[in-house]
């Protein structure tokens, strides 16, 4: 196993790097992690309560009505039409909006002509959340008594409209956002790549250096047996990373994965984009022409195949057209598979038909990798 | 041990090995003396099943070599023209592992590591990376990693390549006491001084032909030249050159840059000769050197070139 123990003993002294990368995989990890759940608990809607002065120039039956209706929503205070006082009040943050019931209000009210005027804080919303509860008011009584009702009754009606009640249909499990270790998923191509590539390519490189490769062509190891050696050293080393990657998910987030029907899809996945990283390192290596080639090479793969295929921006924000080109590079089906595993606690049958494909087509790109690194192995040869 | 037989190696048009016949045998450090191209390297690769040859047939330790005779393979070390060994590993576990790709018993690879870095002289080195290492230093781990398995032939391609003197003299001392030790040495090398100081037989190879064979005397004597005795800052006349010509035992006179170059036939009082000729004639001159033939006075008489032309 002299040539396998090479590759191991190699590997070895690249393990400051393959740790540096973990390190700053977790780092990246869990700051995107806490990054994705702080914009999760950011909503664009917030159902609050305002504090509301109502100054009601009117005293009609209606404009009470409505101070009632609003009452039932919002923190109501009635208040005289003192100009100075209502400022004191908007001044020291008492009141969030002052609403003036104009007189004559309720002579307009059936016109549909009535409105009231409102004054809140500067650089807040708020009014237009309560302009529209307004409106609504307004709209919904004047139909009730075009429809013949009497102001009570229509008032007694407007009040009773419960609020239309909304049930989440929770099929990913996780409240619709993506679980945790996803996250974790989402940045293994990118480490999978740089590692492999930067390892196994220089490890590539070196034996193929011509006299290198021309003395251990000269010595009594059959040249099978070394091809057989390194190809157990390839999987060999490539597992180990795998396993790294598979055991650091299990001990940042293992519950939460160990809960998930999906799991084995995941890890599946993984397993198959590192099985990518192995052709894509043993690519680099054939195409370098110096070890300091191998980084020029994997640093520039990597990174675009993770901006491309969804590593470091999600699929969902790249526009039609990138994500057209995107299909071309294996790691958008990576992505595509975990966000589809990602939607779903437990994946449909046609889903997982999808899921099954998105990794054939990963396995075909590293076919196709092996392919192109064997047929260039042969032009170099055949150049000599 | 090594019989090359009407080697014939083309490379498209150009014929890098043109019949060439060698014969190598047991305990002999052998030396392939030529310029560069002129099928050193080719030969070597031949012999150890690296290249296809056209014609011609290579036996070594009485095998035919084909890339498959393992056998034969284990027996043969290489020390390639330029150093080959992994920049990622360490002098010893680069030694270790060409040492794996022959040896699988650990305690008896352990044993012959050691012997190898011990007679290279790399012990204060063994963990040092090869870019650490000076040019010569690179070069004895190139040899230890050839060595290290102990092998009956040893297959040297230009090992002194781009070399310091100091290092040049103890590779060329290890090289002797590896011979001395039971190894046959196959030694290419285009400088002559070398290949002179250890072969005890030479090849003299020129567009992928063998010119001449056998050890630096008989080379020697294979040729005109006896002596060249060589005059410096002396002013001669037209005249005085065609008699120096004259002398006995002259063969051929250069004059250049006030410096004149006679060659002799090997025979006695040349130098006295010319010597009694110049005080006769009253001729002043600088430095006089009379040196006997080299191996680059065997090539240049026989192909009209100098070795590193």
């Amino acid at each position: 196993m002299t040539v396998f123990n090479c590759y191991m003993k190699i590997t070895r002294k690249n393990i400051g790097m393959i740790i540096m990368y973990f390190g700053i995989f977790i780092g990246i990890s869990i700051a995107m992690l806490y990054a994705a759940k702080e914009n999760g608990s950011e909503s664009t809607f917030m159902d609050a309560k305002l504090s509301a002065g109502i100054v009601d120039n009117d005293k009609s039956e209606i404009s009470k009505y409505m101070i009632e209706y609003l009452s039932k929503l919002h923190n109501v205070e009635i208040m005289e039409d003192d100009t100075s006082v209502l400022q004191e009040k908007m001044y020291y943050n008492k009141e969030d909006i002052i609403i003036q019931i104009p007189k004559g209000f309720s002579d307009n009210f059936l016109t549909g002509g009535a409105s009231v005027s409102v004054t809140q804080q500067p650089g807040q919303f708020s009014y237009m959340y309560i302009e529209s509860q307004i409106n609504d008011f307004i709209n919904r009584m004047v139909k009730y008594n075009l429809a013949g009702y009497a102001m009570d009754e229509c008032f007694q009606k407007v009040s009773d409209i419960k609020e239309s009640k909304i049930s989440l249909m929770d099929i990913n499990g996780n409240g619709g956002q993506m679980p945790d270790f996803a996250y974790l998923f989402q940045y293994f191509p990118y480490i999978s790549i740089a590692i492999l590539g930067q390892v196994l390519g220089i490890i590539v490189y070196s034996f193929r250096k011509r006299e290198v490769k021309n003395r251990i062509a000269a010595s009594a190891v059959p040249l099978y047996r070394q091809s057989l050696e390194a190809l157990l050293a390839f999987i060999v080393i490539g597992v180990l990373v795998w396993a790294g990657f598979v055991a650091m998910v299990f001990a940042l987030r293992g519950n939460e994965l160990l809960n998930n029907d999906n799991m084995v899809y995941y890890i599946l996945n993984s397993f198959v984009v590192m099985m990518l990283s192995l052709s894509i390192a043993f690519l680099a290596g054939m195409l370098a022409k110096k070890s300091e080639m191998v980084n020029m090479i994997i640093t520039p793969i990597s990174l675009f195949m993770s901006f491309l295929g969804g590593v470091f921006v999600p699929l969902s924000l790249l526009n039609s057209t990138v994500r057209k080109v995107a299909k071309f590079v294996p790691v958008y089906w990576y992505e595509e598979i975990n966000n589809k595993l990602s939607e779903y606690a437990e994946i449909p049958k046609d889903v997982i038909k999808e899921v099954l494909g998105g990794m054939g087509i990963q396995v075909l790109f590293t076919i196709m990798f092996i392919a192109v690194t064997l047929a260039i192995s042969r032009y170099q040869r055949q150049e000599k | 041990m090594v019989k090359v037989e009407s080697l014939v190696k083309r490379y498209g048009n150009l014929v890098a090995l043109d019949h060439l016949n060698l014969e190598i045998n047991e305990g002999e450090i052998f030396g392939l003396l030529g310029p560069n191209g002129s099928g050193k390297t080719t030969t070597i690769s031949c012999m150890l099943a690296l290249l296809k040859y056209d014609k011609g047939n290579i036996e070594i330790l009485g095998e035919k070599i084909r890339p498959d005779n393992y056998n034969v393979k284990r027996q043969i070390g290489i020390v390639p023209q330029n150093v080959a060994v992994f920049d990622e590993l360490s002098v010893y576990e680069n030694i270790d592992y060409f040492c794996g790709l022959y040896i699988k018993n650990k305690a008896e690879k352990k044993k012959l590591n050691n012997e190898a870095v011990e007679f290279t002289g790399l012990e204060k080195y063994t963990k040092m990376r090869p870019k650490q290492l000076s040019g010569g230093l690179l070069r004895r781990l190139n040899i230890a990693c050839g060595i290290v398995h102990k092998p009956k032939l040893v297959i040297m391609d230009e090992p002194t390549v781009a070399v310091d003197p100091q290092s040049r003299n103890k590779i060329l001392e290890g090289i002797q006491e590896l011979n001395k030790n039971g190894s046959t040495i196959i030694y290419t090398s285009h400088y002559m001084e070398e290949v002179e100081q250890i072969c005890t037989r030479i090849a003299i190879i020129d567009g992928g032909r063998c010119i001449a064979e056998g050890t630096k005397e008989e080379l020697k004597s294979m040729i005109k030249t006896g002596e060249t005795i060589t005059v410096e800052n002396i002013f001669i006349s037209e005249n005085q050159l065609s008699e120096i010509s004259n002398i006995q035992n002259v063969f051929e006179v250069q004059y250049e840059d006030n410096i004149l170059v006679a060659r002799c036939s090997s025979a006695k009082h040349n130098l006295v000769k010319l010597m009694n000729y110049l005080q006769d004639n009253d001729i002043t001159f600088g430095r006089v050197f009379s040196e006997l033939p080299t191996l680059n006075d065997v090539f240049l008489e026989i192909t009209g070139k100098k070795l590193r032309d």
